[in-house]
């Protein structure tokens, strides 16, 4: 205190301590004057657990990235919800015609590149799509025989045989630039080029991506200016980014999350119900599910709703048939078995258990949300009905994989089936005999059903058959319907937006209240 | 002598790449099925299987592999469907730049503590210095990452929660180390931005390393200052600092130096942990994205990088050894 006052200027000690108070301060400032924030129509960031791993669009099948690709590039058709069904998009109407489809395409619209939309470009990407070594998705086209473009503006698709599921095929499928693929080769996924309301801008491998408005876009134009896209695998990191004003939109709010950031006045959470459809496969070529009794008695013994409120916190939707509201094909007159684990031991004793059974049920802890806490509430459950559950975690690359449910390995098992539009692909891919091994469940009444729904281009028509595939499903029960989670989006308050249950944010659909 | 290090490399090289081959094909799994989703059919997932040489036998697959990888190429990622030598260079300088900051941290804390606690041993101030270290060493990094993001990112707001640098901001690529590329540009506000995205990713992965070099920075002063040589040059009336900075320091660095260059392994393996928590695009995180997918090529790949860089320290810590101490000749 008296050396201080004695020299007058600052000593050696005080210098150090007042230039690293500075330094501190230039490093933490910045965020500082971001303490009181809001979402601007110049640029809205979005935390994203899953964005494109590569610039190449086709090199992947999942919804999320679906939903960042369509801001540059667009498909033909795409899906609504409210109702749910098909609308056009670089498509203006479309016609099924036995084994062809035949697409009228929209006139007058232009590449970012300024080149005009035509039918080459739809069946230049097409071709990329089935031809790509790195494309994920080949099998959307497997049943093409032939592409033809008549004129500029007309694509026809024939096929090997009616296929009716064929919009649920394409509604994916972005197409791109002919003449900038011609400009720049095997260059030109660094350039971007499609009809979308956002252009592309930059992007980083794991860092950002970034795109910019298309002020010339062919419908109505964007109000946010610039959107970055980031990857944040770390559900806390996303989440404390919102907190804090580093990003406007994230999605996969854990829910015990959820409450807080409700209670906070710059955040809203966003709720949907979601696409995945959460089961448990009960494979009938396993001991003891080869018995329909045995597989109802099951279905007696899950209290799904107890699980819905006790571990999602109630953000979840039980089904009561094999599919959510929000699929084609959906059957509202479905009742699922109710909780009743006396009913389940007297069906078992009816199978030939009177003593109850033992069982395995495979899970990939971390897959799912709370998915092991959710097999663990089922064991116990089931426990009540007569089955003695043991638990088996499996790293999801072995669970999923050949030697798991892909290879047709696993009796019993844990299973949600995302971007659910249509019944015939989970009917398709699970229930059809063949499609593939992950149930060897067979039914010839079904898989007639199904083959019939898939030629009739009615749509009302096809509804009923999916519908009676549907109530064959509910009564040989190869599978114990739960229910689908809600998708939780965490978004700054002044962003007007509503989530689409498909897991796509698609920021053209934002505005921003001043 | 140097070409025998690295002739000496060779073999070592050899078996690791077979080991890790072994046992990335041993481990149950499947990458086909995996990255062809949901809708995929059988009939798809075998044709895949065929086209990526996934079918063929093991011993062949390595003859592959190895032919291949004496020319520099590892092939194309299964996941990223890119060369995996290009994945690899995008982010082995976000990894190094992370490796290098985190090390600087360490080293600025523990050698001041660990000289002070060792001078003044005993007293108060060591045994908290020492107690802080074993806290260091006893934190998860994962859960400090998570509780620092948490309080000086969502709370507080003071750090950026995730990734290398802030939106919008353009640096020419030179070195693609951020800090050395924006002092470059003379971008002082692309810096800044680089150096606060390193911040709380660097201290994560800097403390327990920090920990350890602070007890052997305090052990190592401690064994010195009873050589005759510290009591020669008191005699001669050197000053205190002179004594401890010059004299004591300079012959413990020999330890310290080891135990950092074995720790910059350990760095590495904490990287992967922490970028994948801070999103900080680096090898660490894309390592845990090869294995979780069974992404052979790219693990490969990424391991053998592992072990090279793991040599090349090794090297320069012999290097270093020369430069602190001239009695040692490689």
């Amino acid at each position: 205190m008296n050396r201080e006052k004695r020299s007058g200027g600052i000593n050696r000690r005080q210098f150090i301590r007042r230039s690293a108070a500075l330094g501190l301060g230039a490093v933490l400032s910045p965020s500082i004057a971001r303490l009181s924030w809001s979402a601007s129509r110049e640029r809205i960031a979005v935390y994203n657990s899953s964005v494109a791993d590569s610039l190449n669009p086709y090199n992947h099948s999942s919804s999320p990235i679906y939903g960042l690709w369509q801001h540059i590039m667009e498909p033909l058709v795409e899906v609504g919800y409210e109702p749910v069904g098909y609308t056009g998009v670089l498509a203006e109407s479309w016609e099924f015609q036995g084994k062809k489809w035949v697409f009228h395409l929209r006139k007058g619209v232009r590449f970012h590149d300024g080149a005009p939309f035509t039918s080459k470009d739809v069946i230049f990407s097409v071709n990329r799509i089935r031809t790509d070594k790195n494309s994920l998705q080949k099998s959307n086209f497997k049943d093409v025989v032939e592409m033809q473009a008549p004129d500029d503006h007309t694509v026809v698709f024939v096929m090997k045989q009616p296929n009716a599921v064929f919009l649920d095929r394409v509604q994916n499928r972005f197409i791109l630039s002919k003449a900038a693929a011609d400009k720049y080769g095997d260059q030109m996924d660094n350039y971007a080029t499609g009809t979308g309301a956002y252009k592309f801008v930059s992007y980083q491998r794991g860092g950002n991506f970034v795109m910019t408005r298309n002020d010339d876009y062919w419908g109505p134009k964007a109000e946010i200016k610039e959107v970055i896209f980031r990857k944040v695998t770390e559900e806390a990191a996303r989440v404390a980014g919102l907190e804090a004003g580093q990003v406007d939109v994230i999605n996969n709010v854990p829910v015990h999350d959820v409450p807080r950031l409700e209670r906070n006045s710059r955040l809203r959470v966003e709720k949907v119900e979601g696409l995945r459809t959460f089961f448990l496969a009960l494979n009938p070529a396993f001991k003891p599910f080869d018995n329909k009794l045995v597989r109802q008695a099951a279905n007696y013994s899950v209290d799904a709703s107890a699980i819905v409120k006790n571990i999602f916190n109630g953000n979840g939707f039980v089904l009561n048939g094999p599919l959510g509201p929000h699929v084609i094909g959906y059957d509202p007159t479905h009742k699922r078995y109710p909780y009743d684990p006396k009913k389940a031991r007297e069906l078992l004793a009816k199978a030939g258990y009177p003593n109850g059974v033992e069982v395995k049920l495979y899970f990939s802890a971390g897959r799912y949300p709370q998915d092991r806490e959710v097999c663990q509430v089922v064991a116990a459950q089931m426990g009540k009905g007569g089955f003695k559950v043991e638990l088996v975690n499996q790293e999801w690359v072995i669970f999923w994989g050949t030697s798991g449910v892909n290879g047709g390995r696993l009796p019993f098992y844990y299973i949600g089936r995302g971007s659910l539009v249509d019944a015939d692909t989970l009917y398709d891919q699970y229930f059809r005999t063949g499609t593939t091994k992950r149930l060897s469940y067979s039914n010839p009444e079904f898989d007639k059903l199904i083959e019939e729904e898939q030629k009739t281009g009615d749509p009302k028509k096809r509804v009923v058959l999916l519908q009676q595939a549907g109530k064959i499903l509910m009564e040989e029960v190869p599978f114990m319907p739960l229910y689908n989670l809600a998708d939780l989006y965490g978004v700054a308050r002044n962003v007007v937006w509503k989530a689409r249950p498909d897991e796509k944010i698609w920021v053209w659909d934002m505005k921003i209240r001043s | 002598m140097l070409r025998r290090r690295i002739i000496g490399a060779i073999p070592v090289v050899l078996g690791i790449s077979f080991l890790v081959f072994l046992l990335m094909h041993i481990a149950p799994g499947d990458p086909v099925s995996l990255l062809l989703g949901e809708d995929a059919t059988d009939a798809e997932i075998q044709r895949t299987r065929h086209e990526w040489g996934l079918d063929q036998p093991l011993l062949v697959q390595y003859w592959e592999f190895l032919s291949h990888a004496v020319r520099g190429d590892f092939g194309k990622s299964l996941k990223f469907g890119e060369p995996v030598t290009k994945l690899v260079f995008e982010r082995l300088p976000a990894t190094a730049e992370l490796a290098f900051v985190s090390l600087l941290v360490a080293v600025l804390i523990s050698i001041p503590i660990g000289v002070y606690s060792a001078i003044k041993h005993d007293s108060l101030l060591d045994h908290a210095g020492m107690g802080l270290a074993l806290v260091g060493v006893s934190l998860p990094n994962f859960w400090l990452g998570i509780m620092l993001i948490y309080f000086l990112g969502g709370q507080l707001n003071l750090l950026p929660v995730a990734g290398r640098i802030d939106y919008g901001i353009q640096l020419e690529p030179v070195t693609r180390l951020y800090l050395v590329d924006s002092l470059i540009a003379g971008n002082f506000t692309a810096f800044w931005s680089a150096l606060r995205h390193l911040l709380m990713p660097a201290v994560t992965l800097g403390t327990s390393l920090a920990a350890i070099v602070t007890r052997i920075t305090r052990s190592s002063i401690l064994e010195v200052m009873r050589q005759d040589f510290i009591t020669t040059a008191r005699a001669k009336g050197l000053g205190e600092t002179a004594v401890v900075w010059r004299h004591m320091l300079r012959n413990a660095m020999i330890t310290i130096i080891t135990i950092l260059g074995l720790q910059l392994g350990a760095l590495l393996n904490g990287s992967v942990i922490t970028e994948t928590v801070f999103s900080f695009p680096g090898i660490g995180d894309l390592l845990i994205q090869a294995i979780s997918l069974r992404d052979y090529r790219l693990a490969q790949g990424l391991i053998f990088f592992f072990a090279m860089m793991y040599f090349v320290v090794n090297l320069l810590v012999d290097l270093l050894y020369m430069l602190v101490d001239p009695r040692i000749k490689l």
